[in-house]
C-alpha cells in the first residue's frame, strides 16, 4: 500500500514528526560502551601491573597511602580543569592560582587554629573569585579562553611574586596534621578523593550539570533550551579556580614550603590529565572520574619513567607524547562513533 | 585609481581598517609622554633612554614575528619559550663558546627548529587537533629534551655563546643597535610577505575561514605546516640572538617570552582568532610594552606589577578588539 507521502519538512505537514523510538543506542546492541571510551582504564590496570610486577612489595596498604598523597595535587587541578574544558574552553591561569595560593599557605597560615580556619577559607574564596573573574571575562566579556586565562595567569602570577619573592616560607605544622589524618585507617587523601569522585556523580544529575554538558556540546542550542551560558560558564571557571585554589593549599602541605612559581609546572600536566582522561576538548564529553584516572596514569608513568632510571627532567616529554597520543586517540574514536552513529 | 587620492573617506576606510593598530601606537605614544612628564630623563629627551627603550622593543618583536604569523592563521604556538630556549642552550652547548663550531651548529640548530615546527604544523594540520594542545604538548618534549641535553652533556646550566654571535647581537652601527635595525628589516621581510605576496593573502584567508579557504582551493595543510615552520625557526634565531645580547644562555630563559609575545600580538591589534592583523600591529604592541617595562621601576612599583599590569593591558586590549569586531559584524 502506498500513502501519499508528505515530506516532513514541507509546511503541508502540520502534524509534529515524533519518532517511534527515541534512539538513544549509539552502538551496536549489547556494547552501549564506544570501546574508546575503555582505553583510559586499561591504560591504569595496566600500568599498576606493570608496576606491581617490577616491585610486588609494593603491594601493601603503605603504598596506596603513598600514592593517594603523591595524586592529590594532580587530581584536584584536574578536577577543576574539567570543568573548564567540559564548557569547551580551557583554563591556563591554574598555574598562576597555585602559585598565589601555595605562597599566601607558606608565608601566612599560623598555628593558631582560628588563624588556620581563617587562611583555608579565604583561600578557597581567592579561588572561586579568582575563577568567577575567567568565567566572567570569558561569558561576558566574549574573551577566547586560552587568551583571557594566559592573562589571568599573568595577575595571580604577579601577585604569587609580590606575596614571595622566592621559594620560601614554611607549613604551618597543626595543618599539616590535621589534612594528613587517617579516619578508620583509610588515608585523608584517598578519603578526599572518594568524596570528590562521590559529589562530582552528584553534581552531574544536577540542573547544573546537566548545562554543563549542554553548553559543552552544543552553546546555541544550549541557550535556546534555556540554559544560561553566561551563568554556567562564570560556575563552571569558578570551580576551576577554587579547585586550583586547593591544589595549591595541598601542595603547601606536600611540600612543606611555598613557591611563586609553583604552578606554572602543573599547567601542562592538568591538561594532559583531563584529556589522558578521555574527555573531549571541544568540550561536553568527558567527566571528572575519568580526569582522576587520567591523573593516576599520569601518576603511574612516572614511577614507571623513575623504574627505568631515567632521569626526572625527561618527565615533561613523556608527558608531552602522551598529550598527543591521548589526544589523537581520542579525536580518532570520536570520529568512529560519529560514524557509526551516521550508520 | 581614485582610490589612492587622498581624501577624508580614504583616511575613514584607512582608520576603520587598521583601527586597532593605530590605537596602540596612540596608547604607547600617550604613556611615554606621560611618563617621561612625570619623570624627566625617562623616554624622550634622553637618547640613551630612548635607545635602551627601542632596543627592549626590538627584542619583543623578534621574538614575537613568529607567533604574529601563527596567530594570524589562527592557531598559536605555546612551544616558543623551548624552541626559543633550546635554540640558545643547545648553541652553547654545540660550540662551547667558540666561533668556529658556530659554523655548523648554528644550521644544525635551525634544522632542529624547522623539524619543530614540521611536527608542530604537520600534527595541527593532518590530526585536527587543537593548536594550543599539541604546542603545549611539543614545548613539553622540548622542555625535557633540552634539560637532558644541556645540564646532561655538560651538568651546567648557564652556557657562553660565541663571541661572533655576542658582537652580533650587541653591537650598533651609527649609533642604533644592530637588534634595531634587524627589527626594521624584518618590518619590512614581513609587511612583504603579509601584504604583498600570495602566501599572506592565503594566510589571512585560513585565519579568516577554514571553510572558505577550502572551498576556494587553498591547500590549508601546507600553509598551517609552513606557518608553524616559520615560527620555530624565527624563535630559534631569536633564541640565538637574545642569548648573544645577554651574553649567556641558561634553560628557562624562554618562559617570559611566550607570554610576552602573545601579548605583543594580541596589544598590536591582531585578532586571537586569526585573519586579522599585521606585524606593523606587533611592532606598536613590543613599543608599547617595552614602555611599560621601563616604566615600572620609575614609578618605583616592585617588579612582579610588570606581570600584573601586562594581564591587564591584555586583557583590555582583546575586550576592545573582541567587542569592535562584533559590533563592525
Amino acid at each position: 500500500m502506498s500513502a501519499p507521502t508528505i515530506h516532513p519538512d514541507s509546511p503541508g505537514n502540520l502534524a509534529p514528526t515524533v519518532p517511534t523510538r527515541f534512539r538513544s543506542q549509539r552502538y551496536p546492541e549489547g556494547l552501549r560502551i564506544n570501546p574508546f571510551d575503555l582505553v583510559p582504564f586499561i591504560l591504569l590496570i595496566g600500568l599498576i601491573v606493570v608496576i606491581l610486577l617490577i616491585d610486588p612489595r609494593l603491594a601493601n596498604l603503605g603504598t596506596v597511602e603513598t600514592k593517594a598523597n603523591a595524586a592529590l595535587t594532580l587530581v584536584l587541578i584536574a578536577t577543576g580543569q574539567t570543568f573548564a574544558i567540559l564548557t569547551g574552553g580551557i583554563d591556563l591561569s591554574v598555574g598562576g592560582m597555585i602559585s598565589l595560593t601555595n605562597s599566601l599557605a607558606a608565608t601566612q597560615m599560623t598555628s593558631d587554629p582560628l588563624n588556620i580556619i581563617f587562611w583555608v577559607i579565604t583561600i578557597a574564596a581567592i579561588g572561586l573569585i579568582g575563577g568567577a573573574i575567567n568565567g566572567f571575562v570569558i561569558a561576558v566579556m566574549r574573551v577566547t579562553p586560552f587568551i583571557a586565562t594566559l592573562a589571568t595567569w599573568s595577575v595571580w602570577s604577579g601577585m604569587a611574586l609580590l606575596v614571595l619573592e622566592s621559594d620560601g616560607g614554611k607549613i604551618s605544622p597543626p595543618f599539616k596534621e590535621a589534612v594528613r589524618t587517617s579516619i578508620f585507617g583509610i588515608p585523608g587523601s584517598l578519603i578526599i578523593i572518594l568524596v570528590l569522585v562521590g559529589l562530582w556523580l552528584l553534581f552531574k544529575r544536577t540542573r547544573m550539570g546537566t548545562r554543563l554538558y549542554a553548553i559543552g556540546s552544543n552553546e546555541k542550542s544550549a541557550i535556546l533550551s534555556g540554559a544560561s551560558a553566561v551563568r554556567t560558564k562564570i560556575l563552571a571557571y569558578a570551580l576551576c579556580g577554587f579547585f586550583a585554589a586547593m591544589a595549591g593549599l595541598y601542595r603547601t602541605v606536600q611540600v612543606g614550603s611555598g613557591s611563586p612559581v609553583a604552578g606554572d609546572g602543573l599547567i601542562l600536566p592538568s591538561v594532559a590529565a583531563v584529556v589522558i582522561g578521555g574527555t573531549s576538548l571541544a568540550g561536553g564529553r568527558g567527566g571528572v572520574e575519568l580526569s582522576i584516572v587520567g591523573a593516576l596514569i599520569m601518576l603511574f608513568i612516572n614511577d614507571l619513567i623513575f623504574f627505568a632510571g631515567v632521569r626526572t627532567f625527561y618527565t615533561p616529554m613523556v608527558q608531552g607524547v602522551f598529550l598527543i597520543l591521548a589526544v589523537a586517540i581520542n579525536a580518532y574514536g570520536y570520529r568512529q562513533s560519529l560514524k557509526r552513529a551516521r550508520e | 585609481m581614485n582610490g589612492w587620492a587622498i581624501n577624508s573617506n580614504t583616511l575613514k576606510w584607512f582608520y576603520r581598517q587598521n583601527r586597532n593598530i593605530i590605537l596602540s601606537y596612540v596608547g604607547m605614544l600617550i604613556l611615554l609622554t606621560a611618563v617621561s612628564l612625570y619623570r624627566p630623563g625617562f623616554g624622550l629627551g634622553n637618547p640613551i633612554a630612548l635607545r635602551s627603550l627601542l632596543l627592549e622593543a626590538a627584542v619583543i618583536a623578534i621574538v614575537s614575528l613568529g607567533q604574529t604569523l601563527v596567530i594570524l592563521s589562527g592557531g598559536v604556538d605555546l612551544s616558543l619559550p623551548w624552541t626559543f630556549g633550546g635554540a640558545a642552550v643547545i648553541m652553547t652547548v654545540l660550540t662551547r663558546g667558540q666561533d668556529s663550531p658556530a659554523l655548523w651548529a648554528i644550521p644544525l640548530i635551525l634544522g632542529g627548529c624547522f623539524v619543530v615546527g614540521l611536527i608542530n604544523g604537520s600534527i595541527i594540520a593532518y590530526l585536527q587537533v587543537s593548536p594550543v594542545i599539541v604546542t603545549l604538548a611539543v614545548s613539553g618534549i622540548l622542555l625535557g629534551a633540552v634539560s637532558g641535553f644541556g645540564i646532561g652533556s655538560t651538568g651546567v646550566i648557564y652556557g657562553t655563546p660565541p663571541p661572533a654571535i655576542v658582537q652580533l647581537a650587541s653591537g650598533r652601527w651609527l649609533e642604533v643597535p644592530n637588534l634595531v635595525w634587524l627589527g626594521i628589516a624584518l618590518t619590512i621581510a614581513a609587511t612583504l610577505l603579509l601584504s604583498f605576496s600570495g602566501f599572506g593573502r592565503r594566510l589571512y584567508a585560513i585565519g579568516t575561514s577554514q571553510q572558505v579557504s577550502l572551498y576556494s582551493g587553498i591547500n590549508i595543510p601546507r600553509i598551517t605546516v609552513i606557518v608553524y615552520i616559520l615560527s620555530a625557526v624565527l624563535d630559534g634565531i631569536a633564541g640565538i640572538l637574545v642569548a648573544g645580547k645577554l651574553g649567556q644562555a641558561y634553560l628557562g630563559m624562554g618562559d617570559q617570552y611566550l607570554f610576552i609575545s602573545v601579548a605583543a600580538v594580541v596589544i598590536g591589534g591582531t585578532s586571537i582568532l586569526g585573519g586579522a592583523g599585521h606585524f606593523i600591529g606587533t611592532i606598536g604592541g613590543a613599543l608599547l610594552l617595552s614602555v611599560l617595562t621601563a616604566a615600572i621601576p620609575v614609578l618605583n612599583l616592585p617588579r612582579p606589577f610588570q606581570l600584573i599590569v601586562f594581564g591587564l593591558v591584555i586583557l583590555l586590549a582583546v575586550f576592545f578588539a573582541t567587542n569592535q569586531t562584533a559590533r563592525e559584524a
